[in-house]
């Protein structure tokens, strides 16, 4: 259980995804800590079936409810609701088919970059990308990342 | 429960909640009751068009015998109209949108800040710090809080991107 086992999990299963969100910031030099994976998928019909099927084989449930209420991890659920939060066996994972500020997965996948994590290859959304996105959330703790993004793209300006 | 995260559990905006009550007569209450009553009568009044009030009554109807099938199941004398709602698929996103409001994602606060400053719990929701979390977290052992800390720090560092 480990965010690198849900990427490998997300990828071995063939799902078309970028990974947005702390991993991303990560992934771009970000030194904060983050517990969840943050991944924005595509809607296509098969990816959906895919992405569902392996949440239910992960025992996907949303995160921060009481056990046992009413949930069906399938297709449907996917389509109707565009940010879901979930505990799953291999980690809590939050889903989204448009990021704000971005747009749907299309920009998003256009948005982003190559990152080779070793054990696993993945695509995540890009550090302006990632600014658009923090600023668009709003929340407090979103817009007090914002200043790190843009110096990390700086400095990575001034790198090169 | 917030406005806020009582307007994202249904799926609707602050306003639509506000206006809800006003027009109900219902004095406000933030709780999970209240949230799932309003999901239904959001989706009666938005998907078919019924009156506010009227979707009220039906969705408080339906609400009060969950387990009952045919109560979720409303048809006009002589049975040429019905109203059926899928009861696992609402009950169900009705549980996505409560995590997604308890998660952090609840719908942004608009307007001043209130002056009087929120500690602790309340200071960390309203600052969008996903409490889910922190919860799962206190649920692990330190021993394991450390452990996936440094699985997932040796992951994070070996992240590379690759040159365009």
């Amino acid at each position: 259980m480990s965010l690198l086992s849900m990427l490998e999990g997300l990828a071995a299963a063939d799902i078309e995804f970028v990974v947005i969100g702390g991993v991303a910031a990560r992934a771009h030099g970000s030194p904060r800590i983050t517990e969840d994976l943050d991944i924005c998928y595509s809607t296509a019909t098969d990816n959906l079936d895919r992405l569902a099927a392996l949440l239910a084989e992960w025992n996907a449930y949303p995160r921060g409810v009481e056990p046992g209420l009413p949930f069906i991890m399938d297709r449907r659920t996917l389509t109707t609701n565009p940010i879901i939060t979930l505990t799953t066996d291999e980690g809590a994972l939050d889903l989204f088919d448009v990021v704000e500020g971005v747009g749907d997965f299309k920009a998003v996948r256009r948005a982003s970059v190559s990152v080779d994590g070793g054990a696993v290859q993945f695509l995540a959304l890009d550090l302006p990308g990632l600014v658009k996105a923090k600023k668009a959330a709003g929340r407090p703790k979103d817009l007090d990342q914002v200043p790190e993004l843009e110096a990390l793209i700086e400095l990575r300006r001034k790198k090169r | 429960m917030t406005l806020g995260q009582l307007a994202t559990a249904i799926s609707a905006p602050p306003k639509w909640v506000l206006n809800a009550n006003a027009v109900l007569q219902l004095k406000p209450a933030y709780s999970v009751q209240r949230a799932r009553v309003l999901a239904l009568t959001r989706v009666l009044e938005q998907s078919i068009g019924l009156p506010l009030k009227r979707a009220y009554q039906l969705a408080r109807k339906t609400l009060k015998k969950p387990d009952d099938p045919a109560s979720w199941r409303h048809e006009s004398p002589g049975g040429i109209a019905a109203v059926v709602i899928d009861r696992e698929r609402f009950l169900s996103d009705f549980t996505v949108n409560l995590s997604r409001a308890r998660a952090g994602y609840a719908e942004r606060r608009r307007g001043r800040p209130p002056l009087k400053r929120k500690r602790g719990v309340a200071a960390a929701k309203r600052h969008g710090v996903d409490l889910s979390l922190l919860r799962e977290s206190l649920k692990r052992s330190s021993a394991e809080r450390l452990r996936r800390l440094d699985n997932d720090a040796a992951f994070a560092q070996s992240l590379e991107v690759k040159a365009s």
